[in-house]
């Protein structure tokens, strides 16, 4: 595949109408299934700034999904559920510009929704290493402890925690 | 004489003559109160009687409506305002016959009443009593001369006679009087639209005379007074057309591209103009060349217009040209993502299959070079990339191509490479519910549709497309679950499907219950479509008046030849046909169910044969029960909903319908209806053949099979029907007219006898697979003990029958033959067609209904 040049993709919310089609692409790019209380969480939160629908030319493309998440003492954390662009449209940094958006949404709320956000983070199956590089080396992520089992039902069941310090 | 009894002294006859200010002002309790003060003094003044009535007609209570206005007209029949009053009673029940009636005999007591007269006529239009209607605007012409109105009706009368002469002098001398007066005033006749109106009215009126020269110079000399630019060119350009001037022609419709490049008519106009037929397929190098140039022209003055694309790919022979003008239609429109990109081609594919043949294989060229290097032929050395979404186009165009060249395996294949590559594409989905459908697997087409809405829950075209696959699938209760989702607001309420005229869903509706043998409510659902159409009828009463106030002439006019052929309607022709097949089933099922009784207990006797009746009995007894329950509660609910003054329905599901005394006769007077009315398609002689032909009025049964065979002399069916009629025993046809039938009857038979006329039909049918089946069907008729050695040819599956052909045959061999011959059949027919639903192996149930509350 010749080195791909920017697709510039557009961001759209994720609503009742039209979470099927987020289904269809973790579907086509992850190898676990999501349950229903996932989506179902995505749907009733409606908030376009943490969980989106990459469009190319009107079709969605990819997705990302991501929660604020409470961690020790009284801070919190943005944590990425879930990453996935259809194989067809990968290296035309579409995954970067999801991820884009996302930090661009927290330095435009660090002060009031985010306040007390210290960190993003996420978890990838140790085989993942191109995730793992796109992580690391695009946004100076760290690489942090493995948890072992983290998976059900895939080989190997172990993952990464990645993190990245905010502040 | 007015008996004195019936003249009221002035302070009553001021009273009176307030009574219709009233009423229109809608103060109906005063005008009551009032009526009975002029009655204390005169009880039997039958005007004031009539006009009581008339009040109460406008609360809506009809039976003391009625009461007064007789009281009223048996006190004094010589009123014109009673029987005026009684008119209108009728009027507003829809009695128009009456009501017509009312007003004649109003007219005749007092000619020259206005209100009378104009109320006269809009019954006489709204029934189309033309003559009728033409001596009355007369009348209304002589008393309203200042009126404008009553010139254009006048003209217009005449004109529906078609004496165009008369309709012309009429408005000739209209024009005289006005514009002289405008001209005193002004100095000159304005522009405006009602007098545009009427100059395009009159230039018509000249068209329809044939008068062409006379039209075009109306036309130029009044062109400055014409507010209407854009029909006044149409307008002259047609009539160019009918002088045979192409040149100005063609000058006019340029123009008339140029203000809507993408009006196919125009195009289509334009190449009449050029002498050029709609094929614009055996064209002269001479004539492409020409049309070459003028289409070039037409794009550098429109670059985005798509239809500038495809017609000239309409008369470039396949070779440089065309492949290069393909290429520039196809790329941006893949690039795009125009999901009805293949549509706009589907006409080469129909019409010239070598450039269906280019077409698919350049099409084939763009995946192979996009797989290879992501750019589409010609374009490698290109910097950019063709996006990925190009790719998924190209495959999705390749999958209609597949389709419509009757493969849906490779279509199918593609659809899956196209889920594989973007899933999210809802189009996708779409197309693959479609290629289920031409391939027969209705269940299939369904499921797929029904998952293409899940994508969008929000988009009304899914839904509604999703709910027409369900009806077909016969999943009538999903089918109703999923247009739900929009017809219901927020508080719950539903809006009535029939209320608001929804063909396309009742229509669906009614075929799926004829399908599964509920003919009850598949004839409720056919019924209320030919009640839409009756409304359709009714409600051009308004528009009389309304036109003539807003002056819309020419449209006005084409809404009445419109309403003229409303039941020429393809929405009535369709409704029509399940009418009379439902009752044609519900003829037959008598002996139907006695057919079905003999199998059940045939090999019976003796106790075994009493058990089984009593077993059958019970299962009876059982649905009739559950089915009254049911009814029951249908009957409770509908009670309420009267009570509460909500529209009820006190037969919703058709059970009075399929009880019907005489089914037959309710067909016969539907396919009276369509053969009056769709006399052009050949379905509609068919159908009414099986009426008459059960009805034993077998002239008319001739009459139909002629008309079918005149239409399409190989017609299987045409040519069965042909056959029971030649072997009609003539002793059962009626003295007067035997020997009439038995003279047309040559017509048809050619004097042959039955067994002849089978054998010419085979010799000059010998390919198509459906005359061999009907002709080996013909002989079961002609020679009954031949069954089994017919066996063969019935039961024959030749390699070229289509799938819709073999869905025709296999309930034929069923009956005739039984199940096992059936099933031979049916393996055959599933090894060339797997995909088919009628022939799995395996019989497809409709997928369980869902539970509505989920």
């Amino acid at each position: 595949m010749t080195a791909g040049k920017t697709l510039t993709v557009e961001f759209g919310a994720i609503t009742q109408d039209n979470v099927e089609q987020l289904r269809k692409v973790n579907l086509a790019c992850f190898p676990v299934q999501y349950q229903e209380t996932y989506y179902k969480e995505v749907v009733e939160r409606r908030d376009e700034g943490l969980c989106k629908f990459a469009y190319f030319n009107g079709f969605v493309v990819g997705a990302a999904c991501a929660r604020v998440e409470n961690t020790e003492g009284d801070r919190q954390r943005l944590y990425i559920m879930t990453l996935g662009v259809l194989a067809a449209y990968r290296g035309r940094n579409i995954g970067k510009q999801l991820i884009q958006s996302i930090f661009d949404h927290f330095e435009e709320n660090k002060d009031g929704e985010f306040s007390k956000v210290d960190e993003m983070a996420l978890h990838v199956q140790i085989s993942n290493d191109d995730a793992i590089r796109f992580y690391t080396s695009r946004f100076g992520f760290v690489q942090g402890e493995m948890v072992e089992n983290y998976y059900r039902r895939i080989d190997p069941p172990h993952c990464y925690l990645l993190y990245k310090k905010l502040r | 004489m007015p008996l004195a009894s019936q003249t009221l002294g002035t302070k009553e006859s001021n009273i009176f003559k307030n009574l219709s200010r009233l009423h229109e002002k809608k103060q109906y309790k005063r005008a009551l109160r009032d009526c009975d003060a002029i009655l204390k003094v005169k009880k039997d003044h039958g005007e004031t009687l009539a006009m009581k009535g008339l009040t109460y007609n406008f609360l809506d209570k009809k039976k003391e409506a009625y009461d007064f206005v007789t009281q009223g007209i048996k006190s004094n029949m010589m009123s014109p305002i009673c029987w005026h009053v009684y008119g209108l009673l009728y009027r507003s029940d829809g009695n128009y016959k009456e009501a017509k009636k009312c007003y004649l005999l109003a007219m005749k007591r007092d000619k020259n009443n206005l209100h009378i007269l104009r109320d006269l006529a809009l019954l006489q239009i709204q029934l189309r009593d033309i003559p009728g209607y033409l001596r009355t605007r007369k009348s209304l012409l002589r008393l309203k001369q200042g009126n404008p109105e009553s010139w254009y009706t006048f003209s217009m009368a005449w004109e529906m006679l078609g004496h165009y002469s008369e309709a012309i002098d009429v408005m000739t001398a209209f024009e005289e009087i006005t514009e002289a007066s405008e001209k005193l005033k002004l100095g000159k006749v304005q522009a405006s639209f009602e007098a545009g109106e009427r100059k395009l009215y009159i230039a018509r009126l000249y068209q329809q005379a044939e008068r062409y020269q006379d039209a075009i110079d109306f036309l130029d000399n009044n062109e400055h007074v014409i507010v209407d630019k854009h029909g006044l060119k149409v307008m002259k350009a047609d009539i160019f057309m009918k002088m045979e001037n192409y040149e100005a022609a063609k000058v006019l419709y340029r123009e008339l591209i140029d203000t809507n490049p993408e009006n196919y008519n125009f195009h289509l106009s334009l190449q009449s103009a050029y002498k050029i037929g709609s094929g614009l397929d055996d064209l002269s190098d001479d004539q492409v060349a020409e049309l070459e140039k003028l289409y070039d022209e037409l794009r550098k003055a429109h670059p985005r217009c798509s239809a500038l694309k495809t017609i000239p790919l309409r008369f470039h022979k396949v070779g440089e040209t065309f492949q290069k003008e393909l290429n520039n239609y196809l790329q941006p429109a893949l690039r795009k993502g125009v999901p009805s990109l293949f549509a706009t081609l589907r006409f080469f594919y129909e019409n010239s299959p070598e450039k269906a043949v280019v077409i698919g294989d350049t099409v084939k060229s763009y995946y192979e070079s996009l797989k290879a290097c992501e750019h589409f032929p010609g374009n490698e050395s290109e910097e950019l990339a063709e996006p990925a979404l190009s790719l998924l186009w190209v495959i999705l165009f390749l999958a209609q191509h597949h389709d419509q060249l009757g493969d849906p395996a490779t279509a199918l294949k593609f659809i899956d490479e196209a889920i594989e590559h973007t899933p999210t594409v809802v189009d996708i989905y779409s197309f693959r519910a479609d290629i289920y459908q031409n391939a027969g697997a209705i269940q299939k087409a369904a499921d797929a549709m029904d998952e293409c809405r899940e994508l969008d829950l929000a988009d009304r075209y899914l839904n509604t497309k999703s709910t027409i696959l369900s009806m077909n699938a016969d999943r009538v209760e999903k089918a109703i679950a999923t247009v739900d989702l929009f017809i219901t607001d927020a508080d719950g309420n539903r809006v009535s499907l029939s209320e608001m005229q929804c063909v396309w869903f009742e229509q669906a509706a009614t075929e799926s219950y004829f399908r599964t043998g509920d003919y009850g409510k598949s004839l409720k659902k056919a019924l209320s479509i030919n009640a839409h159409f009756e409304e359709f009828v009714e409600d051009q009463f308004d528009f009389h008046s309304y036109c003539m106030r807003k002056l819309t002439l020419r449209a006005y006019r084409d809404l009445l030849t419109f309403e003229d052929r409303l039941y020429s309607h393809k929405n009535y022709f369709n409704a029509a046909c399940v009418i009379v097949k439902n009752y044609l089933e519900l003829y037959n099922r008598p002996l139907k169910e006695k057919l079905a009784e003999e199998i059940r207990y045939a090999g019976l006797s003796g106790s075994e044969l009493q058990k089984a009746k009593n077993k059958w009995k019970k299962q009876q007894r059982k649905k009739q029960q559950e089915i009254e329950k049911k009814r029951l509660t249908i009957e409770k609910e509908q009670a309420q909903k009267k009570k509460a003054g909500l529209p009820f329905d006190d037969d919703p599901d058709g059970i009075a319908l399929e009880k019907v005394e005489n089914p037959l006769n309710e067909a016969a007077k539907f396919a009276s209806s369509l053969e009056k009315w769709c006399g052009d398609r050949i379905q509609t002689h068919l159908l009414s053949f099986e009426v008459f032909y059960n009805k034993k009025i077998f002239l008319r049964a001739l009459r139909a099979v002629k008309k079918s065979l005149a239409m399409d002399p190989s017609h299987y069916l045409a040519h069965y029907q042909a056959i029971q009629l030649a072997l009609v025993d003539v002793s059962e046809i009626d003295e007067s007219v035997r020997s009439v039938f038995v003279e047309q009857l040559k017509s048809v038979t050619k004097g042959l006898s039955a067994a002849d006329l089978n054998a010419g039909f085979s010799k000059s049918n010998p390919d198509s697979v459906l005359a061999q089946f009907s002709v080996a069907r013909a002989e079961l008729l002609i020679h009954p003990e031949s069954k089994d050695a017919q066996k063969d040819k019935i039961t024959n599956f030749p390699a070229n029958t289509t799938r819709e052909e073999g869905e025709i045959i296999l309930p034929f061999i069923r009956k005739i033959y039984g199940d096992e011959e059936a099933a031979i059949f049916q393996q055959k027919a599933h090894e060339k067609y797997p995909l088919a639903d009628a022939f799995q192996n395996t019989a497809i149930e409709p997928t369980p209904e869902e539970s509505k509350n989920e």
